[in-house]
């Protein structure tokens, strides 16, 4: 079972591809990554908290190759090797290590500081076991190729790739924000005219990708960065094949299964349109907060993805609008030639949907162009005293409201303890309302979950 | 300290601390609205590939039994959730079922605190979606309102056959999570 357990968490997992898409007997694939098998029922009952959070197992990025299949136990080990850590504090080259962000199966991704230029960057580290086998560095050159070719504002910029004695390092443009994955996580489902603005400006980047030659084969909301200051922007070119040069055996299988396109499972050529079913289940899911196909198996998984339709977006979500979801259901066709053809074109659609200022602004080198006509000098002045009087009278406002000088005169408070007032002590009046303000009496909570829960 | 910097650091303090409360504002009021359009119900789906495996493995229902649930389970998405967010329960279920004639099958969803005492009750007719023998998925949002008190919840769904006033529990499933 340790092995087993080893096995899952092992980011990257290289099976004979024949054993998942027969699904013989000796499928130990299919419970290798979601662990639903009957083996893994007695496993699931005994450690309840370890499978807590199965599909995010199908939610990595995986390689089937039957290249390596030979290779398995060693790459599993090398994996756990991967996770080698820099402290903060620590130095790689001239990068000063503030921060650890997260880790994959290609090494771990860091905040730092460039010291040279003064500016903050993100560090991709493959540590040194991983960077001394042959395959994985090839894979962190192509990574860094593709995105080495890819100028634009929705997408992370690549500075420079070092090979260190610590790794191979990739420097990559740092921005504050967070993924799709997590704002779906955090806020539920985006409406309709939020996700077409996001998805607009991401399938800007994806466009500007095609055009340059590159295919992501892994557009899900995990790797979609919604900047906090700015565009959105596509990341993670871990598994990205360019036009000229794949670093995967032809035939593998490369992607996320629960986004993987048809082609991508099948085998056959994978061309830009993978990349736009792709982010076709990433739409439904950002606008739905549910996936297209939720399966039991990767093996039924992978067959969903060929085989059946998904449920329509409206049977999960009902104010969506039609012609939103005519447009996901064309980009998630099973049929390349089906879908959307290009970017651009799914871009148009979703555009049609109504007005979307940021994402049908035009753009410029450093981002989309702000399309207010700029405010005489004076008048900005004006309205900029204008705000930070606002602000000014709101924070003492919040502050007073904070520290209970400013207490607010409830009914009850006024009706019910007036006579009381006279006997009790001097503090306890002001006290009372804060009180009253902040802490809900307990069958309130209650009620409104038997409200929400119940018929 | 200066009495001049102290006043600015109560002020960035207080505007942050409001920033924080505004920000919480506007998750709970999203959540709000998508509260208007999700759709709460069960909806199982059939799974092809699944129910294939499955009826490979589990043996053949008995002659005798309308029905017999082989395997149910239920997990949440995430075990820690906070209020004005979504937690969803996932369910699997393969069932084995012959004709039923007037009888239906209910799937009750029954929810707990910590010291068990019974919150709500949900009571879904899921007949017509589990029409076949086969294996189904569903995943159900369940919503988190604000004034949710924090803790840890159990919750249980028992789907039963009934038949007019008798009712037979066919198998049951239950999922905890925490509200921070």
């Amino acid at each position: 079972m340790a092995d087993f357990a080893r096995l899952r968490s092992a980011p990257f997992i290289w099976l004979p591809r024949a054993s998942v898409s027969c699904q013989s007997r000796r499928t130990g694939v299919i419970y290798i990554f979601r662990g639903r098998s009957r083996l893994d029922q007695r496993h699931y009952r005994e450690n309840p908290t370890v499978d807590a959070q199965p599909a995010e197992y199908t939610g990595s990025t995986v390689i089937l190759s039957n290249r390596f299949a030979e290779r398995r136990p060693r790459h599993a080990r090398s994996a756990d090797a991967a996770v080698t850590a820099f402290e903060p504090g620590a130095r790689v080259d001239r990068y000063l290590i503030l921060s650890h962000l997260g880790g994959g199966g290609m090494g771990q991704v860091y905040r730092a500081h460039d010291t040279e230029l003064n500016r903050p960057v993100a560090l991709k580290v493959l540590p040194p076991p991983l960077s001394r086998q042959p395959e994985y560095i090839d894979r962190f050159r192509a990574e860094a190729q593709a995105q080495a070719r890819l100028h634009s504002p929705y997408i992370i910029t690549l500075y420079s790739m070092l090979e260190l004695p610590a790794g191979a390092v990739l420097v990559l443009e740092y921005v504050e924000g967070e993924t799709l994955a997590e704002r779906l996580r955090r806020q539920g489902p985006l409406d309709a005219a939020e996700a077409v603005n996001l998805f607009a400006q991401a399938l800007n980047g994806l466009e500007h990708m095609h055009e340059m030659g590159v295919i992501h084969r892994d557009l899900k909301p995990s790797n979609i960065f919604l900047n906090a200051g700015g565009p959105v922007k596509v990341m993670d070119f871990g598994v990205a094949k360019l036009r000229d040069y794949d670093a995967f055996a032809h035939g593998s299988m490369v992607g996320t299964l629960l986004y993987i396109s048809p082609e991508q499972i099948n085998g056959r050529a994978v061309d830009i349109r993978s990349d736009i079913y792709t982010l076709g289940v990433s739409l439904y899911e950002a606008v739905t907060g549910r996936l297209p196909f939720e399966s039991r198996s990767d093996y039924a998984l992978m067959h969903a993805h060929v085989q059946e339709n998904p449920p329509t977006p409206t049977s999960v979500q009902r104010d969506l609008p039609a012609a939103l979801e005519r447009t996901i259901l064309k980009a998630m066709q099973k049929d390349p030639a089906q879908r959307f053809q290009t970017a651009a074109e799914f871009r148009a659609a979703l555009l049609k949907l109504g007005a979307h200022p940021v994402a049908a602004r035009p753009l410029n080198a450093f981002g989309p162009v702000p399309n207010a006509a700029p405010l005489p000098h004076s008048l900005r002045r004006v309205l900029g005293g204008f705000g930070l009087d606002l602000l000014l009278v709101a924070t003492v406002c919040l502050l007073l409201y904070t520290l209970g000088a400013y207490p607010v005169k409830t009914p009850v408070a006024e009706v019910g303890v007036k006579t009381e007032v006279a006997a009790a002590p001097r503090a306890k009046p002001a006290a009372e309302p804060r009180h009253a303000r902040t802490v809900r009496p307990r069958s309130t909570g209650i009620d409104s979950l038997r409200e929400a829960w119940g018929q | 300290m200066h009495p001049r910097s102290l006043s600015i650091l109560v002020a960035v303090s207080s505007l942050l601390a409001g920033c924080t409360t505004l920000d919480r504002a506007s998750v709970c009021e999203h959540f709000e609205h998508d509260r208007q359009s999700l759709r709460y119900e069960t909806l199982y789906r059939y799974s092809e590939s699944d129910s294939r495996t499955a009826a490979a493995n589990f043996r053949a229902r008995p002659e005798r039994d309308a029905v017999i649930v082989r395997w149910y389970t239920m997990r949440v998405n995430a075990p820690t959730i906070r209020p004005c967010e979504h937690l969803y329960l996932f369910k699997e279920i393969y069932l084995q079922r012959g004709p039923l004639a007037d009888a239906t099958l209910e799937e009750t969803r029954e929810f707990y605190t910590a010291a068990g005492q019974r919150i709500a009750t949900k009571k879904e007719n899921v007949t017509a979606q589990l029409k076949n023998t086969g294996y189904y998925t569903a995943s159900v949002p369940l919503p988190i309102p604000e004034s949710a008190p924090p803790g840890a919840y159990r919750v249980v769904t028992r789907l039963a056959l009934k038949t007019g006033a008798r009712e037979v529990t066919l198998s049951t499933a239950t999922a905890e999570f925490r509200v921070r």
